[in-house]
């Protein structure tokens, strides 16, 4: 598989106003095929954001980046002018958020908001941008897509605004879309819609998207493979289906058994207290001598504050960060 | 078992801003009728615009009904007048998806929980202390941010506090609209776990609140409660026990939510486009 997106020991660090440096993101490492779908779980400050945010090139004004590579198709983001970066965003590689309806213009049909995007990367008349739009949202909406296109953003639901913000993200052709939340302020039946869409897109267009989302059931049949984050940390990552049936790294089992599901016959445990994980999420602003989540681990072993652990191999090619797996 | 709360028959429009011309009225509510006894754990759950939020608003006395009737312990509260109303309200407390916004800013947590006290000139300030700080215990919450600002707190805390302020004039009945959704599901699986210790059949019937839990999260719903309540368009489209509901669903709209709750199925990939 050809490699597109290859993100290399990235560290970042967020220098509030207060003082006291947050540790968002260390070191690290992520690849991602064309075509491929990748998903990274992680609960709020774990640095899944922060790693889309960098993907894209775009982190806040306090965000510093320490070290590390964003090399997409050869080209390293991170190094590029202001100007050369706005042609690659939009165009190469796009951001969706959780919040569709904030972006789009109130007063402005979506559909003109939709061609202004192609307007701004160039290279097309007025009446090819027109016809491109046109086929995009007859592909994302089908037979809605003439009244979508001449209605105003008040007028959609959440769910249609989400879809015209992929439509913006995806109409010039990126290789890569970075969804970050994109169905956290949604219902669970338009979740779902949001996420089939996604996934027609990979497979019609080829679109490779990294999912950042804290809901890891959304990845169950989506993902191709699954990174963990853990304050500001990988600290697993492998193939989808293992990483959900059989996850290797404390935090990880923990993270997927704190969610009540109703997968078995059986699996209504009316009333029964749901597995929660002890203890509160680190602080990023101190970094640890040991392994961050030693504290809140069940199966902790003293190597365990003594240093922290790398990623170690596991079978079938995937990583966890737990020295359960190696020394 | 003593009936706390009856709403009976329920209709309540909105009209949106005209648009074009259009005169789309939306019936949020059409025809409602749902009973809290006691003690009691009632999941309601749907789609958005399924009415499931209007309800909330209702049985908790915010918005008035366009027609039906509201009964709390026998007074029918679409008809008593304001002043009564400031008596029954802090019986029914009702806790939002994101209650702590509504904080003072500059309160600390002691001030948040004191204030419905204050407010109802009870308990002197030694005991509302003392009360306090059991309630933060009850929440779950560590004693010694009892003098922090609210803003200080995790989104967890804060609704665990938007929680703890709810039952601080012991309600009776707690509706809690999508009061879980925007948190992670470490914090949701804790905040769940603390209404089941709240609402335990171990606490007697008249000393633990009823629990109405507005969600679109079946799964969550199924765990929490006795009776699971669907809602479309509207109208209550199936009732049951979470047994029931998840093992033999009846309307298509309980069976689109149970299929969504349980994630995306590998089969998707066959499934017509959207």
């Amino acid at each position: 598989m050809e490699l597109l997106l290859d993100v290399q020991n990235l560290s970042v660090r967020y220098r509030p106003p207060g003082g006291g440096d947050v540790f968002a993101l260390q070191g690290a490492n992520l690849q991602i095929a064309l075509g491929q779908i990748v998903g990274v779980i992680g609960e709020s400050g774990s640095g899944k954001s922060t790693l889309a945010a960098s993907v894209l090139a775009l982190l806040p004004v306090n965000g510093r980046i320490d070290a590390g590579a964003v090399v997409l198709q050869g080209t390293n983001l991170l190094e590029l002018e202001r100007d050369e970066l706005e042609r690659v965003r939009g165009s190469k590689v796009s951001l969706i958020f959780q919040e569709p309806g904030v972006a789009l213009h109130p007063m402005m049909r979506v559909g003109a908001q939709i061609e202004e995007v192609l307007r701004a990367h160039g290279g097309q008349s007025k009446g090819e941008r027109r016809k491109t739009v046109r086929e995009l949202l007859d592909l994302i909406f089908g037979g809605e897509a003439e009244r979508i296109y001449f209605s105003y953003p008040h007028q959609l639901s959440g769910g249609q605004r989400q879809r015209i913000a992929i439509a913006q993200a995806i109409v010039c052709k990126p290789k890569l879309l970075v969804a970050d939340e994109p169905t956290a302020s949604l219902d669970s039946v338009t979740r779902r819609e949001i996420i089939e869409l996604l996934k027609k897109l990979q497979r019609e267009r080829g679109l490779a998207i990294l999912l950042i989302t804290h809901s890891a059931e959304l990845l169950e049949g989506f993902a191709d493979r699954i990174v963990v984050m853990y304050a500001g940390q990988i600290v697993e990552e492998g193939d989808a289906k293992r990483v959900l049936k059989t996850p290797r790294h404390p935090y990880t089992e923990a993270l997927l058994k704190c969610r009540p599901t109703l997968r078995g016959s059986e699996d209504v445990r009316k009333h029964e207290r749901i597995p929660v994980i002890a203890g509160d999420a680190p602080d990023s602003s101190a970094r640890s001598k040991g392994c961050a989540f030693e504290s809140r681990c069940a199966e902790r072993m003293k190597i365990c504050c003594e240093r922290e652990p790398e990623l170690f191999e596991i079978e079938n090619g995937g990583t966890v960060r737990c020295f359960k797996f190696g020394s | 078992m003593e009936v706390l709360l009856i709403a009976e028959n329920l209709v309540k429009e909105y009209a949106p801003r005209r648009l074009r011309g259009a005169d789309a009225r939306v019936r949020a509510l059409d025809g409602v009728s749902v009973e809290v006894q006691a003690g009691a754990r009632i999941g309601i759950v749907g789609a958005s615009g399924s009415g499931k939020s209007t309800l909330a608003l209702c049985l908790a006395c915010v918005e008035k009904p366009d027609s039906g009737s509201i009964r709390f312990l026998n007074r029918d509260l679409t008809q008593v007048v304001e002043s009564e109303l400031r008596g029954i309200r802090p019986q029914i407390q009702l806790v939002f998806q994101d209650s702590a916004s509504a904080f003072n800013p500059k309160f600390t947590v002691g001030e948040v929980l004191e204030e419905p006290w204050i407010l109802q000139r009870k308990l002197n300030a030694a005991e509302r202390r003392e009360r306090g700080a059991d309630l933060l215990q009850q929440a779950g919450l560590p004693g010694n941010i009892y003098g922090r600002t609210a803003s200080d707190l995790s989104g967890g805390q804060r609704q665990r506090l938007a929680i703890a302020r709810a039952l601080v004039l012991q309600p009776k009945v707690l509706i809690l609209d999508e009061a879980l959704s925007a948190l992670d599901y470490s914090v949701q699986a804790q905040i769940a776990n603390l209404l089941l210790d709240l609402s335990d059949k171990t606490v007697p019937a008249t000393e633990r609140p009823a629990i109405v839990l507005i969600s679109h999260d079946l799964a969550m719903a199924a765990r929490i409660s006795d009776e699971i309540v669907v809602m479309q368009g509207g109208r209550i489209v199936e009732r049951g026990s979470p047994e029931k509901i998840v093992h033999e669903p009846e309307h298509a709209a309980t069976r689109e939510l149970l299929a969504c709750t349980i994630g995306v199925s590998a089969e998707f990939n066959q499934r017509p486009a959207v």
